[in-house]
């Protein structure tokens, strides 16, 4: 990620805010950090706050800072985890493309992201279930999710 | 006399108003991300973890 992240706030232990300052404006971002029924696993939440106070977690703000947004984030992950070394981290697309978004980005910076966290992804089993298996950057599959962990 | 009742009265009203924005906003941004903590929690519930 070379662009340079947006100054974020830590407005309470779980969450986060940005401001997203791109061709449309500014646009209001709201990550969250929220623990599941897995004790020590937390789900990565991320949205556009709305002019009439809603949050839209689908939107595609196309608001022409892309870089800088995920720059912001990969240096939230990081704030987090750097508080939380123990938790994991848990996140998906709202839409299948914008986990594939994740996947891509994910896979193009594999190199830089594994120095810092252990990465894997989630596949579908024969059955009902789902595997947690190591990120492969490689692979040509879709992954459900996604999980981050420090390394150290 | 007037004019700064008036201006007191909108203050409180533009006030209140960005608090109840804010509540909403929690309210909904709770709702929308249980929403899918729900789903993530199901899928959870179904995954074999690496150990």
């Amino acid at each position: 990620m070379s662009a340079e992240p947006y100054k974020y706030n830590q407005t309470d232990t779980i969450r986060y805010t940005f401001i997203s300052n791109g061709k449309k404006g500014a646009i209001n971002k709201l990550v969250e950090f929220s623990q599941t029924s897995q004790k020590g696993i937390f789900n990565f939440g991320f949205g556009d706050l709305n002019f009439d106070g809603t949050i839209d977690d689908i939107a595609n703000s196309n608001n022409g800072d892309l870089v800088s947004v995920l720059s912001t984030i990969v240096h939230i992950l990081i704030d987090f985890t750097n508080q939380h070394k123990e938790y994991k981290i848990v996140f998906t697309g709202s839409t299948l493309q914008r986990t594939k978004i994740y996947q891509q980005i994910l896979r193009r910076h594999y190199t830089n992201f594994s120095k810092v966290f252990f990465i894997t992804g989630l596949t579908h089993m024969n059955d009902e279930r789902y595997i947690e298996e190591d990120f492969n950057p490689n692979t040509l599959n879709t992954y459900i999710a996604f999980f981050i962990k420090r390394k150290s | 006399m007037n004019n700064t009742k008036n201006v007191s009265r909108n203050t409180l009203k533009k006030s209140s108003d960005a608090t109840l924005i804010v509540t909403k906003t929690v309210e909904r941004t709770e709702v929308i991300f249980k929403k899918k903590l729900e789903k993530v929690n199901e899928m959870l519930s179904k995954t074999v973890f690496k150990k």
